[in-house]
């Protein structure tokens, strides 16, 4: 997606920490010692993530006139994306059932109730619509993702070879 | 001199002393905490770091000046980084917390038990490290380093760096 609107970015930090947080609290308590420490880890780093992201949504949406109407299309917005956070692929599943992964399907209770408690204080609407879009799982992505891609190797391509 | 005899662990911890966070130059990485455990072996010495944020750039060059630090001494180093458990600033001694200070940064209080989505529960304002008024307020989660945040005092007008409770 292209940068540009600030509550476009806030919005999409907001939807997607929110659901790493839940995912890696389960994940601390995966069979996988290593696994359950790096994300024991990361649930501390990923709540300042919500929290910064969270209290932006809130000012925003609970702002001015402008900032509430500006925020509340940027929920809409990417509300499409959210579907997909909570798929699964085959290998995933495998992973599940060895007891090493989190299946994504099981935060969503608990990112839905907390995405509405603070979508309230903001004043926002969270959308109702069921369309999702689907394909980043499988490799299939927008055509967003080749120009952000290419931009972020510019420097080791242009510089091969390079150290600082 | 090369050191050929086994180093005794005050010998190893007194070197690591002398080893600063780069990005908070007034630490040493002993009193920041992130040094978990030695073992030595003849002439070699491994060192057990714990990452204060899994994403810090500061951990590569923190690895290099340790190596290098015992090196220098004619030993053989090697860092092993470990995740499990994860670093809390709780282990920063006061000492350290008191340089913290000194030099101009909030240091971080005591961890406290906090709810897993922390949104809208706000500690208490943190004492400007210049004056100690309590009249401050957050500018921005995030400061120069993803570990501090962003302070500003009403009291006398210094913004400044509170390195976070973890
Ligand atoms: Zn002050």
């Amino acid at each position: 997606m292209p940068n540009g609107d600030f509550g476009d970015t806030i919005v999409r930090q907001f939807l997607f920490s929110l659901h790493a947080l839940f995912v890696l609290d389960a994940l601390q308590r995966c069979g996988h010692p290593e696994l359950a420490g790096i994300a024991a880890k990361a649930v501390k780093e990923t709540r300042y993530h919500v929290r910064h992201s969270g209290e932006w949504l809130v000012r925003l949406g609970d702002g001015t006139e402008e900032s509430h109407e500006r925020v509340q299309r940027s929920l809409d917005r990417l509300w499409r994306y959210t579907g997909e956070l909570f798929e699964g692929d085959e290998v995933e599943s495998r992973l599940v059932a060895q007891g090493y992964a989190v299946d994504p399907a099981s935060v969503r209770d608990a990112w839905s109730a907390q995405l509405r408690e603070v979508a309230g204080l903001a004043t926002l609407t969270v959308p109702t619509e069921v369309h999702m879009q689907r394909g980043g799982r499988d490799g299939r992505h927008t055509e967003h993702l080749g120009h952000l891609l290419a931009e972020m190797q510019i420097v080791a391509r242009s510089h091969p070879g390079a150290t600082w | 001199m090369v050191a050929r005899s086994a180093p005794s662990p005050a010998d190893v911890w007194e070197i690591l002393e002398e080893v600063r966070d780069p990005e908070v130059p007034v630490l040493s990485v002993v009193e920041l905490g992130i040094v978990r455990d030695i073992a030595i072996e003849g002439d070699h010495v491994t060192v057990q770091i714990t990452p204060t944020y899994s994403g810090c750039p500061a951990m590569h060059e923190i690895e290099r000046t340790v190596v290098g630090a015992l090196a220098s001494r004619g030993l053989v180093a090697e860092v092993r980084t470990v995740f499990s458990p994860a670093w809390t600033t709780d282990w920063m001694s006061d000492v350290a917390k008191e340089k913290l200070r000194a030099y101009g940064i909030a240091p971080p209080g005591p961890t406290t038990e906090q709810p897993l989505v922390p949104l809208m529960r706000r500690a208490a304002p943190v004492p400007c490290p210049f004056c100690g008024s309590r009249e401050t307020e957050t500018r921005s989660e995030f400061g120069s380093t993803a570990c501090k945040s962003l302070q500003v005092c009403n009291a006398c007008r210094q913004p400044f760096e509170h390195f976070k409770a973890i």
